[in-house]
């Protein structure tokens, strides 16, 4: 008599990639080829230029942007990606969904699908890829490495009250949309009054002209990124849209643990 | 219509490095020649030459827009998910 098969044998796979800010210039040649032989691609990119790419080279693509719902919690919208995503996983095919910039950074869907599948016996994985963090320390010229650099989401950074290190470099997510937690379309920040707050609480760090840059990637070819400094005293009259990235460089240098450069033996 | 579209000339750029190195290479009258000859109107030359990916992003919109084939729902955004309930999460976190 014949076993059934188990779960790890299962014939769906899953496999999450993204395209970099700038597709397909950033795409990674292992994620275009996934997106090609995949039975099934997803795309969460919605940009008309990287869709039509995409369809270029897997017919098969199917965007999910037609989930969102101006004014229905993203929360909701995320769930229902994931059930269409794995759907298509347990009915036996080989699936790639597509994310704008990094599947895995700020991309609950992308990570959800891949643990639930593998939870589910399905072979599921994901891709590296280009990130606006990414382009913004080429963009800005930062090494993340020399002074080390916090990285929050705004609305997060608020609300579970993250310290700022005023001696390391800070990046904050998504400035435009502080406590947003729907989804909106107009351009501009959605929360001017977040932006205040992020400010209000950053001054408290901060010297109130201390440089601050509002970033964006360039996302098409032959595009430049929108690189905007001010201080800081101006950030919440600032143009931001759902797209700004905020980085706020060291205002102070770090100390010297002498003792722990003793216990480490790099006193000359 | 014969000509290429906006979004197509984007693609063409971002796959065709001979294009790209031509465009980059070009002065404004250059692009804009180039543009024209790639049927874009005059505003999607401005916001191509302006180098703006916001501006460039609205004449996209517009144009898929334009078009019957365009789903809806067309439109850059984010895909945060804030968890507001750091006990629960605080555990995938470690």
């Amino acid at each position: 008599m014949q076993e059934e098969a188990p779960p790890s044998l299962a014939r769906g796979s899953l496999c999450a990639v993204g395209i970099g800010i700038r597709a397909p210039l950033q795409t990674t040649n292992e994620a275009a080829a996934r997106i090609e032989r995949a039975d099934k691609v997803f795309s969460l990119v919605a940009d008309p230029v990287a869709e039509l790419w995409l369809t270029g080279l897997n017919a098969g693509t199917e965007s999910l942007s037609d989930l969102y719902r101006t004014g229905v919690e993203r929360s909701r919208t995320y769930e229902a990606m994931v059930r269409r995503i794995l759907d298509a996983v347990r009915s036996g095919l080989r699936v790639c969904v597509v994310s704008y910039g990094h599947p895995g950074i700020a991309a609950y869907p992308m990570h959800e699908s891949v643990r639930r599948a593998r939870a589910e016996g399905f072979a599921a994985e994901m891709l590296a890829a280009v990130s606006a963090e990414d382009c913004l320390f080429a963009d800005v010229g930062i090494d993340p490495v020399h002074g080390g650099c916090r990285s929050y989401e705004a609305t997060d950074f608020l609300v579970f009250g993250r310290a700022a290190d005023p001696a390391g470099n800070l990046v904050l997510w998504q400035i435009g949309a502080i406590a947003e937690l729907s989804y909106q379309t107009h351009r501009g920040a959605w929360n001017p009054h977040g932006l205040e707050v992020l400010t209000g609480v950053l001054l408290q760090t901060y010297p109130p002209d201390h440089e601050v840059v509002v970033y964006e990637a360039a996302r098409f070819a032959s595009c430049m990124p929108k690189i905007l400094r001010l201080p800081l005293r101006d950030l919440a009259q600032a143009d931001v849209t759902p797209l700004s990235t905020l980085f706020v460089p060291p205002c102070e240098r770090a100390a010297v643990d002498e003792t722990m450069l003793q216990r480490l033996g790099m006193h000359p | 219509m014969a000509h290429p579209s906006l979004v197509q000339y984007l693609l063409k750029l971002a796959t065709d490095a001979d294009e790209l190195e031509r465009y980059n290479a070009a002065g404004e009258d250059e692009r804009r020649a180039l543009l024209e000859a790639a049927g874009l109107t005059a505003e999607q030359c401005d916001a191509m030459i302006s180098a703006d990916s916001e501006r460039i992003t609205e004449e996209v919109t517009v144009e898929v827009k334009r078009k019957p084939h365009a789903h809806r729902g067309m439109h850059y955004t984010i895909q945060v998910q804030l968890d507001l309930h750091p006990c629960k999460k605080k555990h995938h976190h470690h």
